[in-house]
């Protein structure tokens, strides 16, 4: 058919159709199916501790990671937020354990096994392996950790992490700066670290899977100063390139020196920051960015968990063990008597909460994780009993109260404050809300001016104890309650103190049922976590304590 | 001149002989629209028989947390992200909007009416004061006047209304002043003016009833216009703050779930455009009708 025979109106209606076509054509967004591949055969005899295996994939490539702040700092004595974490725990440094499987304990990395320990829990033998290498090529030697951890008990450094090692022989007054002798920490040999405590800890192998207990080289810590913070110097399966702070992106390239032969696969991990979740989210669907750091957040889940394609492609469910509760200032004389905050608790439909999370909380009436391993809870948690509650109420000669509760920018906590506000209102209780701004509402927290106030906490230790220990024991770090109970304490530093997992599960527990009964909080769910990344990126793990786990992805 | 415009320009009631029957021509649009917003009048006035639209409800979103489609049982145009019922807060929403719709249109006609009557019907400082004042008010950009205008006088629906009189009385105005510098050159106002008639008996007498074809037209028009600046305003967060619903807060949230909750945006889409559509179509019924314009007006003879 030649252009002279086409018609006028002909012309237009193939354009029309055309056009039409071509706006389907665009409509319809071609998504790679969101299941992962087998992959080809890796070669790769052995990989150190964590989920998923390494029997397939193939070198080369890299990913990009977006997060949405700069990391505080590389150094693995000081990062602490969520993407300083991930660097150090997963790009950088290699501790001397890692956990096992996704939810197994600690296992030897950079540790040529696990530590043999004295009968009486306190004086750790820990073997290294031999060919372990800084990112400069030097081996890493029992002194790298004594070095490491002197600094990391140093008050000069000023690290967040250095409570935890509290129980080493001579710690107390190190970090007190009375003496600059550690004597619980030593170098029998280049290949052997001894530890005496002070007294047992149950979680102590656990603390040296972290990374602020890794080998750290100190001719580069010296050399580097400040820079050390930005650009160090690790043992990690990837080693820093890059720093820019301008472009906000950081450069990591395969390790050659990584002590398991064939791995990391990836050539490079690249991650970009200062992008909010949203634009993430969407750069994430345009291929410009893998992964996403922080995983599913509340300002996109309902997007993604409303989309089953979405969901399909770019989520992976990944199981870590939290918890979420609205905090009850117990300092307040409106909320000192227990009766009324269990009244609170009782008084709360968890279920319908639950769902204002999308899918990144389930309901759960107790402050330890309804799937904690190895746990055996002696109390039953809290559910939905509104008789319970308006009893307790009258018991306490209360009959209606209004309470402040503050939230800051977090979505979940912004929809969650109104289901309170009108699940409260069936017992008399007026909540008045008031959203912050994040600085704000910390200074709130602290001047004591809110009534509740929503938390959430990830467990960075596979034991329960690290969210009762942090938020519920006298003066913790994150008892943002004011909560007090010496009854508490003690049977916190029972558990941390025990020489088994059972036993120290048992005095956790006894802990845990008082906790529920003095009810500093209202306990409404355990967290999940669902991890996105995208269909590109093949063998994706993760677990909470460490973030991505990149020396085993490829793509 | 006839007894009967002698007696009118003397401002004297006389019987008026029966008018000749004539044949106006009906308008189909005019009833398509004051039906359309009737019915929708009475969707906002039965609004609490949907249920209140702040309830957060138990069944209200999935397991996983999205919202109910249209049809869900015991939620006909499902719910929001937040769990309410979405004909609950469409039917209040579109309440407020008419509510402002309506109070906005009367308070900017009005202001707008008076103050073309004074400029066009007194002497030239008046007229030139008054219209300049207009021509600030015409120049200034409607949305970006109305953000600002709004962080002054409040957030409320009340102080939505204050913004849209602002906005929208110097339109009526312009239109009300040519119409009465027209009309004050006929014969018939003259011929008033002549025999002794105070200015106001003439503007009330002979020059308002002359206008009100065009008064209601703008009206008419007017009320579409108000209706989008009114819901654009709050679609952009200077109008009526959530929780409370409006079209235009509704139409905000709902745009943002396009892609996974369609309905959020669709029911209060479809419930702004009727609204629009009915003021629009009384509009160019009135105009199509024209039984009470200048040519067909019980003063004709």
């Amino acid at each position: 058919m030649s252009f002279d025979a086409v018609s006028r109106r002909k012309f237009l209606a193939l354009g029309g159709v055309g056009a039409v076509a071509l706006a389907l054509a665009s409509c319809g967004r071609t998504t790679v199916p969101g299941a992962q591949m087998v992959g080809p055969p890796s070669g790769v005899p052995a990989a150190p501790p964590g989920p998923g295996d390494v029997m397939h994939g193939r070198s080369g490539g890299s990913v990009v990671t977006a997060w949405t702040a700069e990391g505080n700092s590389y150094d693995a004595q000081l990062g602490y937020d969520l993407h300083s974490w991930e660097a150090v725990t997963s790009l950088l440094y290699l501790p001397l354990f890692r956990f096992e499987g996704q939810a197994g304990g600690a296992a030897p990395a950079a540790a040529a096994a696990l530590p043999e320990i004295s009968e009486d829990g306190t004086r750790y033998v820990i073997r290294l392996r031999p060919d372990v290498k800084f990112h400069n090529g030097r081996p890493v030697v029992a002194d790298d950790y004594v070095y490491a951890w002197r600094r990391l008990l140093d008050p000069a450094t000023e690290s967040w992490a250095s409570g935890y090692f509290g129980s080493i022989v001579g710690s107390e007054d190190y970090l007190a700066g009375i003496s600059t002798a550690l004597p619980g920490v030593y170098a029998q040999d280049d290949l052997t670290l001894i530890v005496e405590l002070s007294a047992p800890d149950v979680t102590f192998t656990s603390l040296m899977a972290q990374p602020y207990a890794a080998a750290l080289p100190r001719e580069e810590v010296e050399r580097l100063g400040e820079e050390f913070s930005r650009t160090p110097v690790g043992n990690g399966p990837f080693m820093i390139t890059s720093y820019d702070t301008k472009n906000r992106r950081s450069v990591f390239v395969r390790s050659p020196y990584y002590p398991w032969p064939g791995l990391p696969f990836l050539d490079e991990v690249v991650y970009r920051w200062g992008i909010d979740p949203s634009m993430q989210f969407l750069q994430l669907q345009n291929g410009d960015v893998d992964i996403l750091g922080e995983g599913l957040t509340p300002t996109i889940a309902e997007r993604v968990q409303g989309n089953p394609e979405l969901r399909e492609t770019y989520t992976k469910f990944i199981p870590v063990l939290g918890a979420g509760w609205a905090a009850l200032n117990v300092a307040t004389d409106k909320l000192a008597d227990p009766r009324v905050r269990q009244a609170l608790n009782w008084a709360t439909d968890k279920d319908q909460l639950a769902k204002y999370s999308r899918g990144l909380q389930k309901s759960w009436g107790a402050i330890i994780p309804e799937d904690e391993p190895d746990y055996q809870r002696i109390v039953p948690p809290y559910s939905y009993d509104l008789t319970r509650a308006k009893a307790l109420l009258k018991d306490a000669g209360v009959d209606s109260l209004e309470l402040e509760f503050f939230c800051n920018d977090d979505d979940y906590w912004k929809s969650a404050s109104l289901v309170l506000q009108q699940q409260w209102a069936e017992i008399n209780v007026d909540l008045n809300i008031t959203t912050l701004s994040n600085a704000a509402f910390w200074t709130a927290l602290d001047n004591g001016e809110a009534d509740v106030f929503g938390r959430q906490f990830y467990q960075v230790q596979p034991t329960g104890l690290d969210i009762l220990a942090s938020n519920f024991v006298t003066g913790a770090s994150s008892n943002f309650q004011g909560y007090s109970n010496p009854r508490v304490d003690d049977l916190a530093g029972r558990s941390l103190a025990s020489l088994t997992r059972e036993e120290s599960n048992a005095h956790l527990a006894r802990a845990e049922a008082l906790v529920a009964e003095d009810a500093p909080g209202v306990f409404i769910g355990s967290l999940q976590f669902y991890a996105m990344r995208s269909p590109r990126v093949q063998n994706y793990q993760m677990r909470a304590e460490t973030g991505t786990y990149y020396d085993r992805i490829w793509v | 001149m006839s007894t009967i415009v002698a007696a009118a320009v003397r401002d004297e009631h006389v019987e008026v002989p029966a008018k000749p029957t004539k044949t106006v021509r009906r308008s189909k649009l005019l009833y398509i629209g004051l039906t359309l917003l009737g019915l929708l009048i009475l969707f906002a006035a039965v609004a609490p028989l949907f249920g209140s639209p702040y309830v957060l409800h138990r069944d209200g979103l999935t397991d996983l947390g999205s919202p109910l489609g249209i049809l869900s049982p015991g939620h006909l145009a499902g719910t929001d992200s937040l769990g309410r019922d979405l004909l609950a807060r469409s039917a209040s929403g579109l309440r407020a909007t008419l509510v402002i719709a309506i109070a906005a249109n009367v308070t900017s006609m009005l202001v707008g009416t008076v103050v073309g009557l004074i400029a066009g019907s007194f002497g030239p400082v008046v007229q030139q004061g008054l219209m300049r004042v207009v021509d600030v008010f015409l120049s200034i950009p409607i949305v970006l006047s109305g953000l600002a205008l709004a962080s002054i006088v409040g957030r409320g629906m009340w102080g939505i209304v204050v913004v849209v009189t602002a906005l929208y009385w110097a339109w009526t105005a312009r239109l009300v002043y040519g119409e009465v510098l027209r009309l004050r050159g006929r014969g018939f106002v003259e011929a008033a003016a002549v025999h002794g008639v105070g200015k106001l008996t003439i503007l009330r007498r002979h020059i308002l009833p002359h206008i009100s074809t065009v008064l209601l037209n703008i009206a008419a028009l007017n009320g579409a216009a108000v209706v989008v600046i009114g819901a654009g305003l709050s679609y952009l967060g200077a109008g009526i703050q959530p929780p409370q619903p409006e079209l235009g807060n509704l139409l905000a949230s709902g745009s943002t779930a396009i892609d996974y909750a369609p309905h959020l945006l669709l029911v209060p889409l479809v419930l702004t455009i009727a609204t629009v559509l009915s003021f629009v179509l009384i509009a160019e019924g009135i105009n199509r009708r024209n039984s009470l314009s200048e040519r067909q007006s019980w003063l004709d003879i």
